[in-house]
């Protein structure tokens, strides 16, 4: 129970307290299984050396919010744990050193992950009543000004994996006698009419998280100078560019901003419709030093035992096919992949000059 | 090639078990056991806390018994302007009455109501458990059951009203399998039978009096007032039939029907039998004997400490202490540069339609040239305290809230430009630029409180019932009992206290007009007189086909079956419960 306000009771000022949400007394520890499998190995004198890992795991009596009816329950969420869940997937990892002698040195490491992600099964029984869940749960959502019918963009839903996007599918532009255009979507359900309910005209259109992960890192070496990177990716997903649905829209044009390329599309409303789904593969190079490393006897002083300069670039380019400001964003957490105004992440440059005593 | 090493290795299998205690004591709750512990924590716990949630369902955004009532009907509108409050012409399309199964408002109130019944439901069986302990007075826990059924009664008759086919649970441990749809007509007799079998249990206090000990509770004539809203709706709530024209087509076309299933019922209060008309009439008199009047000002029924008004029968209330529930009515509708005389900040968005200025009589001429030369005139005083209308004033002195690079400098509210959208406007003359942020009369009628913490924040308790919509509602009961001597008396009362003339003679319109000058704004009651009356589905001022909509709204469409007078059953309630069916016509 919880405070839900204030009475007065003979004169006095007394604080009322009410039920705050659906009991469930059955409650317990989610339960996960897990079986991994791995090969580490290295040859030709540790030269080149890797490790490859497969894992499988399920998740049991998977902890949700189920969404129940109201009547009979007090509130529209009850706590339960019910589901189920597996992670499948392969991680490899490499490291190759091909160039090592005395002036001249080049290592090069990188590693992928394939991952796979799937809700085997969300409903069950609570107190002998089956609780099924609505077909299609929304985990994120994006509204805007002009747009607050059915708002849901990002799903889960048994059999597929999380984070999945399911979106009206886009079908041209509708124009008016003025000329000003809205969007039209397909009637999916072929039912004559467009409904933008969970269950209505939408189609699944791609996950949000990366299939594959991937990192690249290497570093060279002659005489006294070092370049080093690191480059990491991700693939297979798609990004929702909200933020140029939301700045696209003329009709709340001059109270609200529009994009410059909004007056050559001329659209006039705001809809969720999968025109404005991307592909989100990328590879964001993170960082590339150059260093310089002064040996000690060059210098000739007793107390400095080395020097080293270094100039760094961190988050030099990212290499993308998506038009919105950037890629990376929170596409690996639940209801992650929506691009609602992500600010990318700032270039630095940085020269370092550090000195060994 | 040089040697090599190979080396395979790792094999794992794992199997994990986590466990450990799932017992929290969280210092923001409590467990329930320590709730009940006193008669004053059984009050408190089991009656007072359904006090506080209900209090938070009549006003403030959207999900409300107010939006939904109010802004369907024809007095009152969201307009879009520009690019405010179009919001996916949401507003809009409750006024033009576009609204869908998935409406998020319609599934709020339907769970809200719901959520707060199953409290109810709970609060009972635990009274009866203590009843059962012998711990405190029996007599005392009767009259809390008493009270906790009326609140249940009051919710499920706004869901009769709302959703027609509504299920009926009144246990707390009912399961999926038994949340059955009642038909309209079981419905309605189920609240009519609760709060008929309550009045005599319930105290004859005065629930408006913070000093008493009912102030905002459940007392006689709470009841009688929630009973004659219940009777004089009976003739449209007792039909399961509701979209074969019964409803639609305006006053002449359905009064007589109507008239005719009100004489049908039957109920049953205090032995006595009586129709719908004469149920009403009579609970009117009940009230009046339980010490009920009207006001000798009507203003003071609205003023900062309006506790000790003599007319309101049942208030939300509202102080800046103890219950400080806030109500965003008003700073929803001011325009902002008018509460920003005052420090505080506004919405800019409900007006009233021009159909409600026209009932008034409002007279406003325009000199677009110079604003402060035109004139805005009501002979009717309440108008001028259920609005702020022409320049923007504060307690009645007027200040100067205009935007000085505007052509049109004067912050004035323009009336009977007010209509449901502008989004869609040409805003090159500087004329519908004005308009576009200061068309529509605001709200007021209660007092404005500079002196509150908040703009949100007020004084004065919100009415919920009063006597004047009682003696209202009597005059359409003595009409529709062909007693029309007795009906323009009751309506004279009302007139005559506000200084207006008497009138000769009234019929349905003159006494739903009457509502209108009366109550505008503050009752929840104008989409169920409308129905009644066969209006709510008719095209007006400002509704109409082809009407001025947003892109994104839709254009007001004519319902000539009446299916539109009940709400959409929300799609998330028939997903997750099969024995639910949808209402007809959607």
């Amino acid at each position: 129970m919880s405070p839900n306000g204030t009475t007065t009771y003979n004169g006095a000022t007394v604080t009322t307290y009410a039920l705050d949400s659906n009991p469930n007394p059955d409650l317990k520890w989610e339960t996960k299984y897990t079986f991994d499998a791995g090969i580490d190995f290295s040859m030709f004198r540790r030269r080149f050396s890797g490790t490859i890992d497969a894992y499988m795991s399920t998740t049991r009596d998977l902890l949700y919010t189920y969404q129940v009816p109201v009547p009979p329950f007090t509130y529209t969420s009850l706590l339960a744990n019910m589901g189920e869940m597996s992670n499948n997937g392969i991680e490899i990892g490499l490291h190759a050193a091909p160039i090592e002698t005395k002036d001249m040195g080049l290592t090069l490491q990188g590693n992928v992950a394939f991952q796979k992600n799937k809700l085997v099964s969300l409903s069950g029984t609570y107190n002998g009543q089956d609780l099924t869940t609505s077909k299609y749960i929304a985990l994120n959502s994006a509204s805007c000004n002009g747009l607050t019918s059915n708002t849901n963009v990002v799903y889960m839903t048994e059999g597929y994996p999380v984070n999945i996007f399911r979106l009206p599918v886009h079908d041209g532009f509708k124009t008016d006698d003025t000329g000003k255009k809205t969007y039209q979507v397909k009637d999916v359900n072929g039912d004559g009419g467009i409904t933008l309910d969970d269950e209505g005209d939408r189609e699944f259109l791609g996950q949000a998280t990366p299939k594959v992960f991937a990192s690249f890192g290497g570093t060279f070496r002659y005489k006294n100078w070092d370049l080093s990177t690191q480059l990491n990716g991700g693939f297979g997903h798609h990004i929702y560019n909200f933020t140029s649905l939301r700045l696209s829209n003329l009709g709340a044009f001059p109270t609200y901003n529009v994009l410059k390329s909004a007056e050559e599309l001329g659209v006039y409303n705001a809809q969720h419709t999968s025109y404005w789904l991307e592909k989100g593969d990328y590879v964001n190079i993170e960082y590339i030093t150059l260093g310089y490393n002064l040996p000690a006897s060059k210098l000739g002083l007793n107390y400095i035992k080395g020097l080293r300069f270094a100039l760094s670039c961190n988050n030099v380019a990212t290499l993308t096919g998506y038009s919105g400001l950037t890629p990376i964003l929170n596409n690996a957490t639940i209801g992650g992949g929506i691009d609602n105004n992500v600010f990318p992440i700032m270039r630095t440059y940085t020269a370092m000059l550090s000195v060994k005593f | 090639m040089k040697k090599f090493i190979y080396s395979a290795v790792v094999l794992a299998m794992t199997s994990m078990l986590f466990g450990c205690s799932l017992e929290e004591t969280p210092l923001s709750k409590f467990d329930e056991g320590e709730a009940y512990k006193s008669s004053t924590l059984v009050y408190v716990n089991t009656v007072a806390s359904l006090y506080n949630k209900l209090n938070s369902r009549f006003k403030g955004g959207d999900d409300n018994y107010n939006y939904m009532s109010e802004f369907t009907a024809n007095v009152l509108f969201l307009p879009g302007r520009q690019g405010d409050w179009v919001d996916g012409g949401k507003h809009q399309n409750a006024f033009l009455h576009r609204w869908d199964p998935s409406t998020d408002y319609i599934r709020n109130l339907w769970n809200n109501s719901y959520s707060d019944i199953a409290l109810c439901n709970a609060s009972l069986k635990k009274l009866e458990e203590i009843k059962g302990l012998g711990s405190l007075d029996e007599a005392v826990v009767n009259s809390y059951m008493a009270e906790v059924r009326g609140i249940r009664a009051f919710y499920y008759m706004w869901l009769v009203d709302f959703f027609g086919r509504i299920p009926i649970v009144t246990s707390p441990d009912a399961g999926i399998g038994d949340v059955k749809q009642s038909s309209r007509s079981e419905a309605y007799g189920f609240v009519r039978d609760e709060i008929c079998d309550i009045i005599p249990m319930l105290p004859s206090a005065k629930s408006q009096d913070v000093n008493s000990e009912y102030y905002a509770r459940m007392t006689k004539a709470v009841a009688y007032a929630m009973l004659a809203r219940l009777a004089i709706n009976a003739a449209v709530f007792s039909q399961d039939n509701w979209n074969q024209g019964q409803f639609t087509g305006g006053i002449a076309k359905v009064e007589a029907g109507v008239t005719a299933a009100g004489n049908a019922q039957k109920i049953t209060v205090n032995g006595k039998t009586m129709n719908a008309w004469e149920t009403v009439v009579y609970c009117q008199e009940q009230i009046k004997a339980e010490g009920y009047e009207l006001a000798a000002s009507f203003k003071d029924n609205f003023k900062t400490g309006n506790e000790s008004s003599k007319e309101n029968i049942f208030v939300e209330p509202m102080d800046d202490n103890v219950h400080r529930t806030s109500d965003t009515q008003v700073t929803r509708s001011l325009h902002y540069n008018h509460a920003k005389t005052i420090g505080f900040s506004s919405w800019n968005g409900t007006a009233a339609t021009v159909h409600a200025l026209k009932v008034f009589d409002y007279k406003e001429n325009l000199d677009k040239n110079n604003l402060s030369n035109s004139t805005f005139e009501c002979e009717d005083p309440r108008f001028d305290i259920s609005f702020f209308n022409g320049p923007c004033s504060v307690n009645g002195v007027i200040v100067n809230a205009g935007v000085s690079e505007d052509k049109y400098p004067e912050g004035v509210y323009i009336g009977y430009e007010a209509r449901n959208d502008f989004s869609t406007d040409d805003y090159s003359d500087p004329w519908g630029l004005y308009l576009v942020k200061w068309a529509g009369v605001r709200i007021k009628k209660y007092e404005y409180d500079p002196t509150t913490s908040g703009q949100n924040y007020f004084n004065a308790d919100r009415v919920i019932f009063r006597y004047a919509d009682m003696l209202l509602l009597a005059a359409e009961a003595q009409y529709r009992l062909g007693n029309m001597a007795a009906a323009t008396e009751l309506v004279n009362q009302v007139r005559s206290r506000v200084g207006m003339p008497d009138v000769n003679g009234v019929d349905l319109q003159s006494i739903l007009d009457e509502k209108i000058r009366e109550e505008i704004w503050e009752t929840m009651g104008t989409r169920g007189d409308m129905v009644r009356c066969g209006l709510y589905t008719e095209a007006d001022e400002d509704k109409y086909v082809g009407v001025k909509h947003a892109i994104v709204a839709s254009d007001w469409v004519y319902d000539a079956t009446g299916y539109t007078t009940v709400f959409p059953i929300p799609v998330t309630v028939l997903s997750l419960n099969s024995n639910l069916t949808q209402n007809p016509g959607y």
